[in-house]
């Protein structure tokens, strides 16, 4: 993605490709018809770009041209692979491991978590008839989507993260386990621990215990196979704690507990995420979840991979310029009005959960600095109480021997007098203890759960946020490609070649030059963007190349078509990916974040009231004693 | 001497004398333009400047006869309420005036006095009644705080709050006290006829029977005027009103009575209250600045809510639309809920953390200097007492030197035969006797500003006059003695008494002051309660 975005801003004005942009769109829709006329049998290209959503009907009118496009996709893979650094995008367009198929996720797994062979193998199969195998599985995608939907609405998984617990390792270094408890009727889960006989509608619970490293894992497998969808965020483990050593400090693991938590319920509440096999793995109290965890090292792309779409955000460095690239110049130029209005309510919320954040930290410091007060105050107190207390030991051992008898009598009266005061004392300064004790207690609370919902909502959004960010990168590479297209056409008409002869040769060359691997929504981000990339500079080369090298005009023009050519079916596929994307986007990512966010701060607000009625409710019972005692005592006083 | 201290004595209590209209034609300072200005009580007994040339003088006699009855009467009644019904400012000056009001279910008045007033009748009661704490008043402002509230009006206000309060358990302690009620001087303070001629009221009895030194007057009753009194040895570094006390705490001046071999009897009770006072002190003094800054962690905390309140309305506001319309609206009420927060937060500390809580403790602080105070008095008691006895020994020892003198001049006369002897006579008779005098005198010089009794001998030898005069210096010196001595023992008996009365009064206040606290606090929780459960059935 890096390389992507240094490439084009070096090459192109992005905001000028923008400014035409809508109109190029239209060009390309007026020019299909025409096309179709001329040649009605590759139809199901067109029509990818003016319907996207009914690509599967078409696809299965169409079969016969399969065939056709088949020899050339090793080529195409081939240019994929060169740009090398992002073995995972090979790997998510290979056919076999796009989606975990969900009958035998175990081999699918291990599919995915061994690139080498699986990349081999999915060259293997694309040689031989990549378009068929695409189309089949698009249609299994959707079938599978529409099952995992399906499964979803019937099925129900709950699972809760609770009570870490400190554990020693192999290596007897020791860590914090947490325990998941699950509770469901999936058959999936039920067949994964081994509970099949049971009656389908019967729930089980599964209790296994995890420590972070295995919630880091699972988010790596997802954020993998799922680019297309906002994963949840994990709490970070570049704690400044875990310099000090001190990532045990009961402060620290509540903290980490309550964001394991929300991570594990967005994922429940999420209809595709929640019927990933790799999930219910990990939700599975079997041992194929440590085996795997232990013994596959993923790629290392998802160590090193700086993209904003993995990163894990830093408690401690939520700010309101981490949002910078929501307001830069270039997406207010974004012209997908429901993205630019989502885009709009993210980061208005985001900016006020932050600001309530920080408000809130205020709050806290001020209030333990209020406690320590109190504290101080209470040591102040007992101090005097003693004081009180030892002047009536000091007249008891003292000798009474004055002249005057009444001094004697005079001096038992305060005896007792003093003794009241300093029950009386005692008794408030323990009442005030006892503030104290809950008034610490209530802000830790609001440290550790309110304040963690308030900064986990923040990064959600940054999760989100990064998910519409993917999406305009794949706007502006498509944007770039039908600049280029524009620009190839134009260059084509200027050598003396005409558009016609162009689009009559195009049944050949689509023949050699078959799209390039298309991209799902299984297929790894990092994968669509340099293939993009890789088609761009070699459009560039050729351009470059035909200014130089005028003489051969004929071989020119063919080479212009065919780049043409591959343009065009580039564009379809992009154009297609990017609806799809503002699609699920519009309609799925963004109301399910919607939905979580919601309920999520509601629950953090009931709670935190409930937090604040006991801790009153509390303390006025306790004072309420102690304005009696007091009040008696001071009748008698007079 | 004495006669003329007794002449005084004359001049009584008789009301008639405030009718004087030569002392109304002349008011005290610069108060009388200003106070015309004020508006005219309406009470009765409050008569205008006008009316007092209108009025004739027998008249006014009898009106300030019934006022002073009245006075009295409403002191004594138990029901009585004190209140400060308005402060107010005087035209083209930064004098304020805080308007008395006693009630009580019969009659009622009103008197208008301001801070220094109130300053120099706590000052006169304390010389008055050295034995008893009296009541404090918040300190005078220093030259920095003035100026700076003459810039922020609003602190001068606060401040003008704060000494209200203060006047208001200021009088109401004094009433409670029943010595203290019958003073003629707190009558005066509270009688309308005063109002424009507090002055006058300092410069009659009982104030003007006060000596100009604490220590030349009867501890229990300084107004009493036994010329002996004056005779007694002054100290230096003596003042009633000052805070600090350089003397060496009670063991210490026990242990040297006993080494000194002094019948004094210091009650191990005192002893153990100096500690014990010295000790509380402290505490409270770090409590007070505890509490300075626990009272600036509450408004700290009220400015963020405040905040949190705007924010969080702002919040709700600005992600107001159809799709998101129930969280803005919970947004919203936890917002309001922020705003009910603060604005309980804000009534516990202008309402009950500074009245109840802090000025009380800060009042405990000067209630217990107070005491330190008498304790000091009592101190220097002691040490008059021990300058008396070592004085007393100085002079029988001088007696005992002029006695063997006069037998060295007459071993003299008896013509021993030895030139080593009669030279020792005489080199004995020269400088001899004189030495060691002068310089014990000029020790307790310093100490003594009427020091007409330790006067040098004049150093002739044979002179009977000086005889005569350390026979009697040493008689008058018994009789201080015995005076001392006796006053003490009746003071040591009167502080033990007072300081009972003063120990339950601190257990008063403190549990006041707990009860306040918690109360207060109750109050700011339940309403915090009550916000948070209203905000808790608008979310669910």
């Amino acid at each position: 993605m890096t390389l992507e975005d240094q490439f084009t801003s070096v090459q192109w004005d992005r905001n000028e490709v923008k400014g035409s942009a809508s109109q190029q769109q239209e060009t390309i829709t007026e020019e299909e018809p025409e096309t179709q006329r001329d040649k009605p049998a590759p139809t199901y290209l067109e029509s990818e770009i003016v319907e996207p959503d009914k690509e599967k009907e078409t696809e299965q009118q169409d079969p016969g041209a399969d065939d056709d496009v088949g020899t050339s996709t090793s080529a195409n893979v081939e240019t994929t692979i060169v740009p090398g650094d992002n073995i995972g995008g090979v790997l998510g367009s290979s056919p076999n491991s796009t989606s975990p198929s969900g009958e035998d996720e175990v081999s699918s797994l291990e599919q995915q978590f061994t690139p080498k062979p699986s990349s081999s193998n999915a060259l293997e199969s694309a040689s031989t008839s990549m378009n068929k195998d695409q189309e089949i599985l698009r249609q299994q995608q959707q079938q599978q989507q529409e099952e995992e939907i399906r499964s979803f609405e019937k099925y129900n998984i709950s699972a809760t993260v609770t009570t870490p617990t400190r554990e020693l390792d192999t290596a007897s270094k020791p860590y914090i386990s947490y325990l998941i408890t699950t509770s469901t009727n999936h058959p999936q889960l039920k067949k994964l621990c081994g509970k099949t006989d049971l009656a389908e509608e019967k729930s089980i619970t599964i209790e296994t215990r995890r420590r972070y490293g295995d919630f880091r894992f699972l988010h790596n497998c997802l954020v993998n196979d799922y680019p297309g969808f906002m994963t949840p965020p994990l709490p970070s483990k570049l704690n400044f704690k875990y310099l000090t050593g001190d990532t045990f400090s009961t402060d620290f693991v509540h903290k980490r507990l309550h964001s394991l938590d929300r991570f594990v319920k967005f994922i429940l509440n999420h209809k595709t995420l929640s019927q990933s096999s790799v999930f219910h793995l990990f939700l599975s109290d079997t041992q194929d979840w440590n085996s795997f965890s232990k013994n596959l090292k993923l790629s290392k792309n998802f160590d090193t991979d700086d993209s904003i779409v993995n990163k894990v955000v830093n408690e401690d460095l939520l700010t309101e310029t981490l949002m910078n690239f929501l307001t830069s110049s270039k997406h207010k130029r974004e012209t997908n009005k429901d993205i630019l209005e989502i885009n709009d309510k993210l980061k208005k919320l985001y900016e006020n959960l932050v600001k309530l954040d920080k408000l809130f930290s205020k709050l806290n410091k001020r209030n333990s600095d209020l406690s320590v007060d109190y504290h101080q105050f209470l040591v102040q107190l007992q101090k005097l109480s003693s004081i009180e207390g030892g002047n009536t030991t000091g007249n008891g051992t003292t000798k009474v021997d004055y002249s005057y008898s009444e001094d004697t009598k005079a001096d038992s009266v305060p005896n007792t007098e003093n003794h009241e005061l300093e029950t009386n004392l005692k008794v408030f300064s323990d009442s005030l203890e006892y503030f104290l004790k809950n008034w610490d207690l209530l802000h830790r609370y609001v440290d550790e759960s309110f304040l963690n919902v308030l900064k986990d909502c923040a990064k959600y959004i940054i999760s989100l946020t990064n998910l519409i960010e993917l999406h305009h990168n794949k706007r502006i590479d498509l944007q770039v490609l039908q600049d280029y297209l524009l620009k190839a056409r134009n260059d084509l008409v200027s050598l003396g070649g005409n558009m016609e002869r162009s689009t009559t040769s195009r049944p050949q060359t689509s023949s050699t030059m078959a799209p390039p691997t298309p991209a799902f929504h299984t297929v790894q981000s990092g994968g669509i963007v340099s293939q993009t990339t890789q088609l761009i500079k070699d459009t560039i080369s050729t351009s470059a190349s035909s200014s130089i090298g005028s003489s051969n005009a004929d071989n020119k023009i063919i080479r212009l078509r065919k780049k043409i050519e591959n343009l065009e079916n580039e564009i379809a596929i992009q154009t297609q990916l990017v609806n799809d994307l503002t699609d699920k986007i519009v309609n799925d990512e963004y109301p399910n974040w919607d939905k979580f966010n919601k309920k999520e701060l509601k629950d953090a607000m009931v709670s935190l009231c409930d937090e604040e009625i006991n801790f009153y409710k509390g303390l006025i019972d306790n004072w309420s004693e102690v304005e009696s005692k007091l009040t008696t005592r001071l009748e008698e006083l007079g | 001497m004495n006669t003329s201290v007794f002449e005084d004595i004359e001049q009584d209590n008789n009301p008639s004398f405030y009718g004087n209209l030569s002392i109304l034609n002349n008011p005290y300072g610069t108060q009388q333009g200003n106070e015309v200005s004020n508006p005219g009580s309406p009470q009765k007994g409050h008569l205008q400047r006008d009316s007092f040339e209108q009025v004739n003088a027998d008249d006014f006699v009898n009106n300030s006869i019934v006022l002073s009855n009245k006075i009295t009467n409403l002191i004594n009644d138990p029901k009585v309420e004190i209140l400060i019904v308005s402060t107010e400012k005087l035209i083209k000056t930064s004098i304020v005036v805080y308007a008395i009001e006693l009630t009580n279910s019969e009659s009622s008045i009103i008197v208008k006095r301001r801070y220094s007033e109130f300053k120099s009748l706590r000052d006169n009661l304390c010389k008055l009644y050295p034995t008893i704490v009296i009541p404090p008043i918040p300190e005078k402002h220093s030259l920095f705080t003035y100026i700076y509230n003459s810039i922020d009006n609003s602190l001068e206000l606060s401040l003008i709050e704060m000494r209200r309060r203060y006047f208001i358990t200021f009088l109401t302690e004094l009433i409670r006290n029943t010595t203290i009620r019958s003073c003629p001087l707190l009558l005066k303070f509270l009688d309308p006829n005063y109002e424009l001629c507090w002055m006058n009221a300092l410069n009659e009895p009982p104030v003007i029977l006060l000596p100009n030194n604490l220590l030349l007057a009867n501890p229990l009753n300084p107004s009493d005027q036994n010329g002996l009194y004056s005779l007694l040895p002054v100290i230096s570094g003596f003042n009633a009103n000052s805070g600090k006390d350089s003397l060496p705490n009670l063991t210490h001046l026990s242990n040297e009575f006993a080494n000194l071999k002094i019948p004094i009897d210091i009650p191990d009770k005192l002893i153990q209250m100096e500690v014990d006072y010295h000790r509380i002190h402290k505490i409270l003094n770090d409590m007070n600045k505890i509490d300075t800054r626990l009272l600036k962690n509450i408004k700290g905390i009220i400015d963020i809510l405040i905040e949190l309140g705007g924010n969080l309305n702002n919040f709700s506001l600005t992600i107001y639309d159809s799709a998101s319309e129930d969280l803005s609206l919970q947004i919203e009420k936890f917002g309001s809920n922020m705003d009910k927060c603060f604005l309980s937060y804000e009534t516990f500390l202008n309402q009950s953390a500074i009245p109840n809580w802090q000025e009380p403790i800060h009042s405990l602080i000067q209630y217990y200097m107070a005491s330190l105070q008498i304790l000091k008095f009592y101190k220097y008691k002691l040490v008059q007492l021990k300058i008396l006895h070592k004085l007393r020994l100085k002079k029988s020892n001088q007696l005992l030197q002029y006695n063997n003198l006069s037998n060295l001049s007459n071993l003299s006369q008896l013509e021993i035969n030895s030139p080593t002897i009669s030279m020792a006579i005489k080199s004995r008779q020269t400088p001899g006797p004189n030495a060691p005098i002068v310089s014990s005198s000029s020790k307790w010089k310093s100490l003594f500003n009427n020091n007409h009794i330790s006067k040098p001998p004049s150093g002739s030898l044979d002179d009977t006059h000086f005889f005569n005069n350390i026979e009697k210096e040493l008689n008058k010196l018994d009789q201080l003695i015995g005076l001392c001595n006796s006053d003490i023992q009746a003071l040591s008996k009167e502080l033990q008494v007072s300081f009972d009365v003063f120990n339950k009064e601190m257990e008063r206040k403190w549990t006041i002051i707990m009860l306040d606290f918690i109360r207060d606090s109750k109050k700011l929780f339940t309403e915090n309660l009550n916000s948070w459960s209203e905000f808790k059935d608008s979310l669910t």
